[in-house]
């Protein structure tokens, strides 16, 4: 093989010649098969490669790849739709046997994963507004662990002063695009080209020649070679019988560059695993990563929580006010104000906050940006912003539920010595709406942490986030998520126990009772 | 009419009603200076509203009030003259209504400190002394919760004394109480009737009220059905109704004097003598 190497040329036309052997293989394979399905993941969300139809099926020119690789290899094909972000995580861990996900071949990947011969190739392009000639310091959006994110790092002679923003998908990219967030992005040349005929990103043109090639492989477990040889197998016999090309012609819309694409598989013949190579237990290969990667995902892990702790207690301690505010709202004697702030509640605590993160980031922060002519509001505000609305929706309604709780006869004995409305409530009624209503303040505090976990969607690098980004990169799909996990576990202890012991404080009078008794 | 003592509170034609249900059907009525005036009557027939009209804690569909000659008019006042009007008259519940959250001596001082602007040190030293008149100086430090009936009562008057009322209204406050707490609260009662306090008294005790009251006013209905000293509206009563009444009460628990309350929840008892 390494005589082929220097020559890929001729290294095709032996490839082309193999195929001979194809229909053997392959049978031989069927044969051996215990289970006749073969699972294989994408991530629904990349386009034209990727999607889903009205009826929620997979399509694109991953999907029938993916149908038409497992057939030929013998297989009932199985799709699976995963998001990007955790696709690596699932197949170290066993949920699909192969992604056939536009995975680009990079060497750290490759470290972790096998990969087939390349199944088409294509290229990094920077996509930006019409008349943008300069990138200096401008803002770039890419996709969560995509190649492109660590591209753009490594050269900052191209990209001078940019700062990168992270999206979980390209349809997310866009809309960054279109509301001002980002001033240009970073994508695959094909998924470009279609977002410009979709006509979906409005004046966006390619910027520039290819960044890079990129060699798209299918990946598989380090202990699949033997899938990966039929895999390989499967994709000649489909180039060889015309419909590799009319699937690509189907999604792409061009003829595909089949000498492009030869060139690319000698590049990547070496990484072929070889007959004769013995298949590795998981664990062998999965015990240093683990022992590694400890020492050195902790900071990052560390510096996610800071944001966490950060999201949580402004909102927690702002929340608080707002939500009081909005709970005396609800029993007010204005019909307006009791309108209002039911209104509030019902619309905040009836849509999900992902939805609301999106709505603060894309569509408020947008808005009040454009109004202003400067980024008043960035990720971090928009973030915020929702929390805050969320969590106030939420202590809003416990403490009404305290307040109508509280005895009539309170009311009328403080209004009996004279005391107005407003000092009723501050003085009589809140205090003990509050005092009532504090164990279900601290679930909302709970619940509040948690939530924090979903900021990482509008491109906050949070603690749930760093542990999915390590995951990504070391492929070691439970010790990062256990070392999250035990740090939420750890916040929400704290905040458990201090809403605990403020309890006791408040509620001294019974604890007196039970001693004197 | 001016040999009679003056007229604190004054009620004209006072109606009202809850949807469908009407409480007050009409009351006339005069709080006299220094008087007890006892308000009894089967339960539902009105009393308890009349007397949360009187400090506003309910408002009135119809009718006038006057106080000491001026017409109050409650229809549109302001929080303050609301507040004002109210602490004119100290309030005691049948369920005390304690602060649970305030200690005894807060319970006493949140309205002079809140409402009167007495400066915290000399409102301790007057509630202080207010519990040493109702005879709990040394629970000032208990919580609420961890009195008796009868305490949490009397906690619940130095309350309304702290204010310095004009008039004290008194919503069935013994109803809630363990026999033996009773006559305590009565004999407490009965000194700040002799001290010149006014009071309205809304009772089911007409042994207590024969001995305090100065005028005794029957509720029927809605409307104040007979009224006049003890002696004549107890011993000799007019009207059918009060006869049925008295009659039922003295049938339940014969001799004593005390009302079976039992007898009194609801007409159908009443009506059985019709």
């Amino acid at each position: 093989m390494n005589k082929l190497q220097k020559t890929p040329g001729i290294l095709s036309l032996v490839l082309l010649a193999c195929l001979a052997l194809l229909p053997f293989r392959v049978a031989a394979g069927a044969s051996d098969m215990n289970d006749s399905s073969l699972r294989l993941a994408m991530s629904g969300a990349f386009q034209p490669f990727s999607t889903t139809d009205a009826a929620g099926k997979l399509v694109g020119f991953d999907a029938d790849m993916a149908r038409e690789l497992a057939r030929q290899m013998g297989y009932a094909p199985q799709l699976i739709q995963t998001d990007w972000a955790g696709i690596q995580a699932g197949l170290q861990t066993g949920k699909y046997d192969l992604i056939c996900g536009s995975m680009a071949i990079t060497q750290q990947r490759l470290e972790k994963m096998l990969f087939s011969l390349p199944y088409y190739v294509s290229g990094a392009q920077i996509f930006t507004r019409r008349g943008n000639d300069n990138l200096r310091g401008s803002r770039i959006g890419v996709t969560e662990d995509s190649t492109y994110a660590h591209y753009i790092e490594e050269h900052p002679d191209l990209f001078p002063q940019v700062s990168i923003f992270t999206y979980g998908s390209e349809a997310e990219i866009v809309a960054a695009m279109n509301t001002d967030k980002i001033d240009a992005f970073v994508s695959d040349r094909i998924v470009g080209g279609f977002y410009i005929r979709q006509g979906a990103a409005g004046d966006i043109r390619p910027w520039g020649d290819l960044l890079y090639r990129e060699a798209v492989g299918i990946a598989a477990r380090t202990d699949s070679s033997a899938l990966i040889r039929q895999v390989n197998l499967a994709l000649l016999a489909l180039v060889q019988s015309g419909t590799y090309e009319k699937i690509y012609r189907k999604w792409v819309g061009t003829t595909p560059d089949l000498k492009l694409l030869f060139s690319a598989w000698g590049d990547y013949a070496r990484h072929i695993p070889r007959s004769d190579q013995s298949i590795r237990p998981a664990a062998e290969t999965q015990q240093p990563v683990f022992a590694d990667s400890l020492s050195s995902m902790l900071p990052l892990l560390a510096r996610g929580a800071v944001l966490t702790l950060l999201l949580s207690m402004v909102t927690a301690v702002t929340a608080m006010g707002t939500g009081a505010l909005v709970g005396i709202g609800t029993v007010s004697r204005q019909p307006f104000l009791r309108r209002v702030s039911n209104g509030f509640i019902w619309v905040v605590r009836g849509t999900p906050l992902l939805v609301q993160l999106f709505m603060a980031y894309f569509a408020l922060a947008t808005l009040i940006n454009r109004l202003l002519g400067f980024e008043a509001i960035g990720a971090l505000g928009a973030a915020f912003i929702a929390l805050i609305v969320n969590t106030t929706a939420y202590n809003a309604e416990t403490l009404r539920g305290g307040i109508t709780a509280v005895d009539r006869g309170q009311w009328d004995a403080a209004a009996s010595i004279g005391m107005t409305r407003s000092k009723i409530l501050r003085r009589i009624v809140l205090p003990q709406a509050f005092r009532d209503a504090l164990p279900s303040l601290g679930n909302n505090l709970v619940v509040l942490i948690k939530d924090t976990s979903l900021v990482g969607a509008i491109t906050l690098i949070e603690l749930t986030y760093v542990a999915r980004n390590v995951v990504f990169q070391t492929g070691q799909a439970f010790l990062p998520f256990l070392c999250a996990a035990g740090f939420y576990l750890a916040m929400i202890s704290l905040v458990t126990l201090g809403v605990k012991a403020l309890e006791n404080r408040l509620r001294r009078s019974r604890r007196a009772l039970g001693e004197s008794i | 009419m001016s040999d009679r003592p003056r007229v604190e509170i004054e009620t004209r034609a006072l109606r009202k009603s809850f949807g469908p249900l009407t409480v007050l059907d009409g009351v006339d009525f005069k709080v006299r200076r220094h008087q007890v005036h006892a308000l009894f009557g089967p339960s539902g027939s009105g009393k308890s509203t009349f007397l949360r009209c009187l400090n506003l804690l309910e408002y009135p569909d119809s009718g006038e009030i006057f106080w000491k000659g001026e017409p109050v008019d409650y229809r549109n006042m302001r929080p303050a003259e609301l507040s004002r009007h109210r602490r004119k008259m100290g309030m005691v519940f049948q369920h005390f209504h304690l602060f649970p959250h305030r200690k005894v001596l807060d319970n006493i001082i949140e309205g002079p400190v809140q409402v009167l602007g007495t400066p915290t040190r000399k409102a301790r030293e007057q509630g202080m002394q207010l519990l040493q008149q109702v005879g709990l100086e040394e629970k000032a430090m208990a919580w609420p919760e961890q009195l008796s009936g009868g305490q949490k009562q009397r906690v619940a008057i130095a309350r309304a004394l702290a204010m310095n009322p004009e008039v004290l209204l008194l919503d069935e406050v013994t109803s809630a109480l363990d026999v033996e707490m009773i006559s305590g609260i009565n004999e407490l009662l009965t000194g700040l009737a002799a001290a010149g306090m006014t009071m309205v008294v809304v009772t089911h005790d007409l042994d207590f009220a024969r001995r305090v009251a100065d005028c005794l006013c029957f509720f029927d209905e809605g409307r104040i059905v007979e009224s006049g000293p003890p002696e004549k509206v107890l011993d000799r009563p007019e009207s059918p109704r009060l006869i049925d009444f008295l009659s039922s009460f003295q049938a339940s628990e014969p001799g004593t004097g005390k009302m079976n309350k039992g007898g009194l929840y609801g007409r159908p008892m009443v009506k059985k003598h019709k």
